[in-house]
This record gives C-alpha cells, structure tokens and sequence, in this order.
C-alpha cells in the first residue's frame, strides 16, 4: 500500500515536471508580459503600442513558422538576417526598372538564397550551423557592396504597409506553413529526418530533398519579410535585417522548440515564441532601454532558455 | 569452506520499476567466483535491467548489492568498473568520431596525462596492448573507430572491458554482433576470467551456447527469478519452458520442403560490385524466401543495402521487375520495397519518437488524402499493425526507446507491413531478440510468403537460414560461393563448406 502511493506520487512528480517543460513558453510569455505591464504602467498594452507588438511580431513569426521545418531538421539558419537584407536590396534596384518587380524580385532573391543554404547543408553536407553563417557573411558583403550607402523606393509603395495586407500575408503563411507541417508528409519527413536521417532515409525519405526545400522555403519567407521591410522604410540600407537572424532564434528557442531536432519541436512554439520577443523587445523599448543592454538582456535570456528547455535524458550534452 | 568463500556478489531483493511496468521485483541472485553464470529470459524480462543495475549505468528502487562481501553501490558506470564490474552490451558501445584508442581508455585519459596534456603516442601504444592482450591484431589503435566494421567496434569493447581485469565481467546479447572467430576469442576470454577467479554474468538468447558455456543459469521472467540451474540440470526444452511459462507449441521453423520456383523475377542484380562485393549476380522471386548467408564480413549486409538503394553500386545494377533501376531508397520504397537492417537502434527506426509515428513514416504518402494525412488514419493504420504485430506497450504513443529488443523489432516490421511492400529484405530481422518473438517473425515470414511477398532473408544463423528459405546462396569475400535449395538433407556442414 505504501509502496504503491510512493510510486504514484512518484509518477506525479514526474508528470509535473513535464507539465511544466511542456508550458514553459506559455509561462515565459505569461512572465514577461505582466513584467512589462507593470514596469511599463499599463503602457504595454496600451493600443498605441499594441501596433507596435503587432509590427515586431509580424517579421519575427514570418520567418519563425518556416523556420519550424529547419528546427524539426535538427538544422539551424543563422542566415535569415542577411537574406531579408539582401532580397530588400534586391527588390529595391528592381523598383528602378518598374515597382511592379519589387515583390517578385523580394522573393525570388530569398528563395535562392535559402536554396543556397540548403544546397551546401543537403548535398555538399555543410554543417548547417557553419553553413549559413558563411551565407550570411557571403550576402551581408554583397548587399553592403551593392548599396554603396541605401536605395530608396517611391514613397507611394507605402500602401502596401497596411494592416489588412500583413494580417492577410501572416494568414497565408500560416495556413500554408501550419498544414504543412501538421498534415503533409514534407513536415512529418523534416521530424523524421531529424530524429534519425538514417531511420528517414531507410524507411523512404528523401533526406536530401526534405533538407533543400526546408532551407529554400526560409529564403522565400525571408524574401516576402524584406519586401514589407522595404515598403515600411521604403529604403534599403545594409543595416536592412541586421541582427534578425537573433531575433528569430531566440522566438523559436523561447517558444520551447529543441536543438536536437525531431518529433518534440512543435509548431506552435513559433507563435507563442515570436509573441513572447515581439511583446520583449517592445516592452524594453517602452521601457527606455538602449539598444546595447538589450542586445545583453537577449543574449542572456537565450542561454536561460536552451538550458532550461533542454531535455537532458535524450543526449549528453546540448548541440 | 563457508559460503561466503566462494560467493563473490549477491544482490538481494532488488527492485526496478519504470512507471507502472515492474522491470524487476525482489530479485536474488548470487555469482560465486570462477563461474560463468548465464541469465537468460525473454525480451522485457528484466535481463538488461539488471545487469545495467550491476554496472552502475541506473540506480535500482530498492534492494542491496554486495561485492565480495561489502556493500556494494555503484555510483555510476566509472565507479563501477573501478570496483571491478566491466560490461559489453548488446548494441553498439563505442563511442563515435574518437579512436580506438581513445575509447579504450574512455574516462581513463589521466593515466595518460601530464600537466594536463595527453600523451596519445603513449595511449596508442597502450591499446595496441590491451588489443594484443585479448589476441586482436588486426586493429590498429589509432583508427577512428568509425572505420572499423560493427564487429570489430565490439573487439575493441572487449579489449576495454578486459583492460581493467574486471571481477565481474558481464556480457550482454554480445555474441550475436560477433563473427564466428570473434564469438570464439570472446569464449577464451570468458574462460580467462573464470580461470582468473572472477566470474561472468552471461546473456544471451541462443540456449545452445548458454548449455554449452555456462556452469550455472538463472532464469528470469516478467522480472522475476523463476529458476536457478546447475550444469547438470540443462535441458534446452526445460530452459524454454521456463522462460516463456508455457510449452513451446508446434514448429519454430517452416514445416515444408522442396517447391517449385515461381519463374517471375521481382529483383535482381546484375553484375554488382560495391565495395567487397564484387561481380554479384542474384535473382528474387515471386512468392520465395532466399537466404543469404556468409560470415560476418563476406559482404552479405553491403549486399542487403546495394538491393534497397542504400548504397550506390559501383559497377552493375539493381533492377525491379519491370526492368527499372533501383535509384534510391526512396524510390525503391515507392516501389514495393521494405528494408530491416541489422543495426535496429542507429538505422531502423526513431528512438524519441512514437510506435505510431514510426509505424506511419513510409506510408504517409499512401494515407494522405489531396496531400493531408489526417490523425486519425494514422492512429487507424499504426492501431492495425501494432495489434497485428502484437506489439507490446501501453499505446502506440509510447516512445520507442522505452520498448525491448524484439518489440523494437515488431515496430519496424509494422511498419513494412502498414505500408504492403511486396519485396522485404530482412537483414538479421532475428538478432538478440528472444525465443518467442524469434518464433512470431518466423511465423509472419512464412504467412508473407503465402501471401505471394518475396523475402531476401540475410542471416548469420545457418539454422535459421536452412528452416526458412526456398534457396539460399552464400557468399564468401564477396563473390557467390554456392547456392543450396531447400531439401531436407541440407546440413549446417555442407553450407560452412562453402562459406570458408
């Protein structure tokens, strides 16, 4: 008898605990946000600064709901920074031949860069870490090179950093990215490639192909991210995207997505995630925070985050 | 003399249990020295369980240990091997992308250090010893050890578990990732250790080998210790018995012999080489079960592969029966082909990962309606096969590491089954699994068979090769040796002929 309530309470214990792995991101979006309402005064959610979450939100969970597919991988794209910047350079030379060219110019300039990426991580076997990183170098030079200072585009483009637009484009993002990965066979191959590429691959997963269309459709998603940056400022300088790349990381590891890859990255970590840095870096804002500390306090919440979130039974030490 | 003499560990009443599964309940048992103790007891008995308790890799719920006498509480595998306590273990034990020699001295690196920095000539040369101790020199020690083959990773456990002298020495399920000559070094040094005064804790499924080499039993069931035997009480039908808990009914093997070949071709290889194989020509049938059979290193699992697509051949090709060439796995999966590989754990299947997902991954093109799978027609298709297959777990949300050796295997083959591949190549589907899981493979091999499937059935068991096939071929050095056809008069001598 005794023995018996010691195992259930046993059992208990351990079923809190993963109650409590499994909520961390909503507790951690929970946090920070009755943190900042309080040290802002009710600032933070306040409807003029509500716009603000919304505009940080939009670029981060973009990029953040496909970039599920590259985390699910076991993957990481530290180069989405330099796409955006690169594909609003891009777009923003084009608007000199006709505006109509901005947003498939956007566009395509990400897909190819992404395609890039996911050529040298599934065929050459880059390291995914390594990489994208030297993509990232790669483009940042480029656009800085390029530029020559910034290129601006008609101011009239601004129609297009509209509310009803951006609600619309993070919609069908979702939607498409969301049955992606819930329903199709590619998301489920992206977990499986993850969880063992050798499993995958002997049980008839095109390992290659499920690693080049993942790193391909970042760079699309960062293409579309560039062209609402572009028509928001409606000019492209090489500061354009500049630290996104964090930004995005930082969502996806907050939202509760692990390192390792595989079946425990769930998708719905990207948008607790993206909210939770949204609702972050607008409430350090509010807060009068300088840019520097900030960039300090994110380093600092990463760490947290990984070592907190981490699973340590599944391996010995984190990637 | 007492019994406290001879008695070099005991372990009383131990308890293990992993949430509501009783792993093992007030398990006894004494090992005196110089003996070589076999444990043997179906997949999920708690065999493993015990020895990782005994090797200090997990803690045990309650109970007590004692090592020659004293208390004895391992606080971890290093601690363990300090107090005398080696173990070789089922699957792979190296540790990957470091030398041989660096996963000999694993943990041991001070003893080659000075202010800090290693010394790798002194630690090379000092493995290439504890290699020569246990008479390997054909390993060099400053290999990585990815270049070594499986079975000669397992050599280079050996010479780790030996290198410290252990009192205890354990092996577990080690014998079936061995080739024939390193089943046979592992007897000497079994036999070394015995003679040395320490003892053995063996584990293994292959009863034959247990009578023959072990000088006491002990047998475990759901967790339990059913049984105790000496020597002189071994019968291999009793043995069964007890480890199953019920008669072993019927055959293990196919009861029927010689029948004609159905002339359809659904896989052949023409001309193959890839890397030791080389000039390699087969042909699978409809409907037939073909053995192929070698020592470990003849080529035999490269072949498996170079069949699925896995592994590009060099010269030659791999065609279906429509005269199409197998390009990838992934395509030879979209066309009616399934594939087990020997190396279950790092190759089959997912181990973070649920019987269900695992069970849906090759299918999910088939199940998905406009290009989406909904869940329930995953649950509907994993819930089919895992009943089918008799898996054993809770649900089929339950994570695949946590399931035994032949439940493992039962996932994978539910997982060829869900899909309906028409040509299966089984590499070893039967290793380090226990009697009764071995007997239901069998089984489902036979029906699959009837059902008109073809079967390349790759094996280092000789006797399971001449129970199950239509035909076997053999391979030696990677070239065909011979080919033998299913006849009751066919012995293990005849194809050992054409294997050496």
């Amino acid at each position: 008898m005794m023995e018996n309530s010691k195992e259930l309470s046993l059992a208990k214990r351990s079923f809190t605990k993963e109650k409590l792995r499994n909520n961390f991101a909503f507790l951690g979006l929970l946090l920070v946000l009755i943190l900042f309402e309080i040290a802002t005064k009710g600032k933070l959610l306040g409807q003029r600064n509500l716009m603000n979450i919304f505009n940080n939100f939009f670029g981060i969970a973009l990029c953040a709901m496909m970039y599920s597919f590259v985390m699910a991988l076991g993957e990481l794209d530290l180069s989405v920074g330099a796409i955006v910047g690169f594909s609003a350079a891009m777009a923003a030379f084009s608007s000199e031949i006709s505006i109509f060219l901005i947003l498939p110019t956007a566009l395509f300039t990400g897909l190819a860069v992404g395609f890039l990426n996911g050529f040298a991580t599934a065929y050459l076997r880059v390291e995914s870490f390594i990489g994208t990183l030297a993509v990232s170098f790669i483009f940042r030079g480029l656009t800085t090179y390029f530029l020559n200072g910034s290129v601006g585009i008609p101011i009239a483009m601004r129609i297009f950093d509209k509310n009803e637009i951006k609600i619309a484009a993070l919609a069908a993002v979702l939607i498409i990215s969301c049955l992606l990965y819930e329903s199709c066979a590619f998301g489920k191959h992206c977990r499986a490639v993850g969880a063992s590429h050798e499993a995958a691959r002997q049980s008839g997963v095109n390992v290659e192909r499920t690693r080049l269309l993942a790193f391909t459709m970042v760079g699309a998603v960062c293409g579309l991210v560039g062209f609402f940056t572009l028509v928001r400022a409606c000019t492209a300088s090489s500061k354009t995207g500049n630290s996104f790349e964090f930004d995005v990381l930082l969502a996806v590891l907050f939202g509760g997505m692990p390192l390792s890859g595989g079946w425990p990255v769930k998708y719905r970590a990207a948008m607790i995630g993206s909210l939770a840095m949204a609702v972050l870096k607008s409430g350090m804002s509010l807060m009068g925070i300088d840019g520097l500390t900030q960039q300090i306090v994110q380093g600092v919440i990463l760490i947290a985050v990984v070592v907190i979130s981490f699973d340590r039974r599944n391996a010995g030490v984190i990637k | 003399m007492g019994e406290n003499d001879t008695c070099l560990f005991r372990a009383e009443k131990i308890c293990k249990s992993f949430g509501a599964v009783h792993a093992l309940s007030d398990f006894d048992i004494t090992i005196r020295a110089g003996e070589i103790r076999g444990l043997v007891g179906e997949n999920g008995s708690g065999k493993s369980t015990f020895s990782s308790i005994v090797a200090g890799i997990q803690n045990c719920d309650s109970g007590k240990m004692y090592l020659e006498g004293k208390e004895y509480v391992p606080s971890g595998t290093m601690d363990a091997v300090n107090r005398g306590v080696s173990m070789v273990v089922q699957e792979q034990g190296t540790i990957s992308r470091i030398s041989v020699a660096a996963n000999i001295f694993f943990g041991k690196e001070t003893m080659f250090s000075r202010y800090g920095v290693l010394n790798v000539g002194k630690m090379n040369a000092e493995a290439a010893k504890a290699l020569h101790a246990i008479g390997v020199d054909t390993i060099q020690s400053d290999r990585m050890i990815d270049q070594l083959t499986f079975e000669d990773r397992k050599l280079v456990e050996l010479a780790r578990a030996l290198y410290t002298s252990p009192k205890i020495w354990i092996i577990d399920e080690t014998t079936t990732a061995l080739t024939v000559a390193g089943r046979e070094l592992l007897y000497k040094l079994m036999q070394r250790v015995k003679d040395g005064g320490g003892a053995i804790l063996f584990i293994s499924h292959d009863i034959d080998e247990i009578m023959d080499k072990c000088d006491s039993l002990t047998v475990l069931r759901d967790g339990i210790l059913t049984a105790n035997l000496e020597k002189k009480e071994f019968q291999a039908d009793k043995i069964r018995q007890l480890m199953i808990g019920r008669e072993l009914s019927g055959h293990y093997y196919r009861e029927d012999t010689e029948e004609a070949l159905n002339p359809e071709v659904v896989l052949e290889a023409r001309d193959v080489s890839a890397g030791v194989l080389s000039d390699i020509s087969l042909q699978l049938h409809r409907g037939e079960i073909l053995g192929v059979g070698g020592l470990s290193d003849c080529g035999m699992h490269t072949l498996g592969k170079v069949l699925f697509g896995l592994v590009k051949p060099e010269e030659g090709s791999v065609l279906t029966a429509g005269g199409e060439k197998v390009r990838s796995s992934s395509w030879a999966v979209d066309h009616g082909l399934g594939y087990v590989s020997k190396n279950r754990d790092q190759e089959s299947m997912m181990m973070i990962c649920s019987i269900k997902d695992n069970i849906c991954l090759p299918s999910l093109k088939n199940i998905a309606s406009r290009g989406l799978i909904s869940g329930k027609k995953q649950r509907a298709l994993a819930d089919t096969w895992s009943k089918k297959m008799e898996v054993k777990a809770n649900s089929i949300d339950t994570f695949c590491n946590t399931l035994s050796g032949g439940n493992k295997q039962k996932v994978v083959l539910a997982k060829w089954m869900g899909k309906g591949s028409d040509i299966l190549i089984l590499d070893c589907p039967t290793r380090g699994i226990d009697v009764g899981t071995k007997a239901a493979i069998y089984q489902l091999i036979e029906k699959l068979k009837n059902e008109g499937k073809s079967i390349l059935l790759i094996s280092e068991e000789l006797q399971e090769l001449i129970g199950m096939s239509d035909r076997i071929i053999l391979l030696k050095d990677g070239r065909v040796s011979g080919e033998f056809l299913r006849k009751e008069e066919l012995t293990e001598a005849k194809l050992i002929q054409k294997m050496i």
